[in-house]
């Protein structure tokens, strides 16, 4: 396992973790990790290849969390998480298809 | 026997004729134009369905605020929404909530689970039981004041925003995230597929402005490559591509020069 995959396998785990968890004021810090990951999707044509794929590999953890929540939260939540991966994973097609085939 | 074959034949006939008579679409009148009935669970619980006035909400916010940000569905009764789930805060009861504002005038609460009859007036505003003088009304009040258009609702509403006579709002606070700078693409051509007819502008600054990326990419518009996927105005007229909003809320697509706009060469 390369550094980069150890390192981005690490921070996935912290951001699953971190969503899981619930601070003492009630405030839900996933909502926090959905912010950061779909506040991009107005450049989503200027990300990069990586930049793209480190977001998509957020909403995967995202949508996990976002499946144990209630009722409400999880049909609100994943309507738009599905539009900001979707975005994303359009984006990088187009990206992936545009660099000449080694 | 042959005349039992007959009778049978002119039955099937005359039943395919009231058949595709019923099913012609009849054109929506201006007030009407935009309107959703939703009806998921207002039935089981003793209400009529919700009658939903677009021009109502499109006169204040953009399509990205409730389609995107609101998570409302693209279709009618895709998103399912529950008097709970208004009750909560989210879909209506995002902004229905009793506290909310626009302009200062608080907006009226959403549903509640248990009402008496005083609340039943505000419930019918939306569950709609017969048709309102007063919401027709109101429409054409609101439509005397604006650029006019032949089709649609009678609105031209990009002329009514260009002119600075409505201001759209696109954030509220608490839902919808902080946006990055939008890169907005460049406008460009699509060959129209009939000779004389022009070839149509599509802009990419109209569109995003009101819509953002995401809530047609790659949902409605799913090809990477410009050019790669082939539109007909048959599947257009049959509510894909352009037909999921134009014809239902955004002008309709019987109005050709609103997008075969582009000006004849030579």
């Amino acid at each position: 396992m390369t550094v980069v995959r150890k390192g981005k396998t690490a921070a996935l785990a912290a951001l699953l973790l971190l969503a899981l968890s619930q601070t003492a004021q009630g405030e839900e810090p996933w909502l926090t990790s959905f912010e950061q990951t779909c506040s991009r999707t107005g450049e989503a044509m200027t990300l990069s290849v990586d930049e793209l794929k480190m977001l998509l590999e957020r909403c995967a953890a995202l949508q996990k969390v976002i499946e144990t929540q209630q009722e409400s939260v999880r049909k609100v939540y994943l309507k738009r998480l599905q539009l900001c991966r979707n975005l994303y994973a359009y984006m990088l097609e187009y990206k992936t298809n545009q660099q000449p085939v080694q | 026997m042959k005349r039992i074959v007959l009778v049978c034949l002119i039955l099937f006939g005359g039943a395919g004729v009231l058949w595709g008579a019923g099913t012609k679409k009849k054109k929506a009148l201006p007030h009407d134009f935009g309107s959703v009935t939703i009806s998921n669970y207002s039935q089981q619980a003793g209400m009529p369905p919700v009658v939903f006035d677009h021009w109502v909400h499109r006169k204040n916010y953009t399509c990205r605020l409730c389609h995107v940000d609101i998570g409302f569905g693209m279709t009618a009764n895709s998103t399912q929404i529950r008097a709970v789930d208004n009750g909560k805060g989210y879909f209506c009861g995002s902004c229905h909530n009793g506290s909310s504002t626009f302009k200062k005038v608080r907006i009226f609460e959403s549903c509640a689970t248990t009402y008496t009859r005083e609340d039943y007036k505000r419930c019918v505003k939306c569950h709609a039981v017969e048709k309102d003088p007063a919401r027709e009304e109101a429409f054409y009040r609101f439509m005397e004041k604006m650029p006019k258009e032949t089709f649609g609702n009678g609105i031209n509403w990009e002329k009514a925003e260009d002119a600075g006579m409505l201001k759209l709002v696109d954030n509220l606070d608490g839902v919808s995230l902080k946006k990055s700078n939008m890169k907005i693409q460049a406008d460009f051509a699509l060959k129209s597929k009939i000779e004389g007819m022009p070839d149509i502008i599509f802009s990419h600054a109209k569109h995003t402005v009101w819509n953002g990326c995401e809530l047609c990419h790659p949902d409605i518009f799913v090809g990477i490559k410009k050019g790669a996927t082939k539109y007909s105005m048959i599947e257009l007229f049959d509510g894909k591509y352009c037909g999921v909003c134009h014809d239902k809320v955004a002008f309709p697509q019987t109005d050709c020069k609103r997008c075969h706009a582009k000006p004849a060469a030579g």
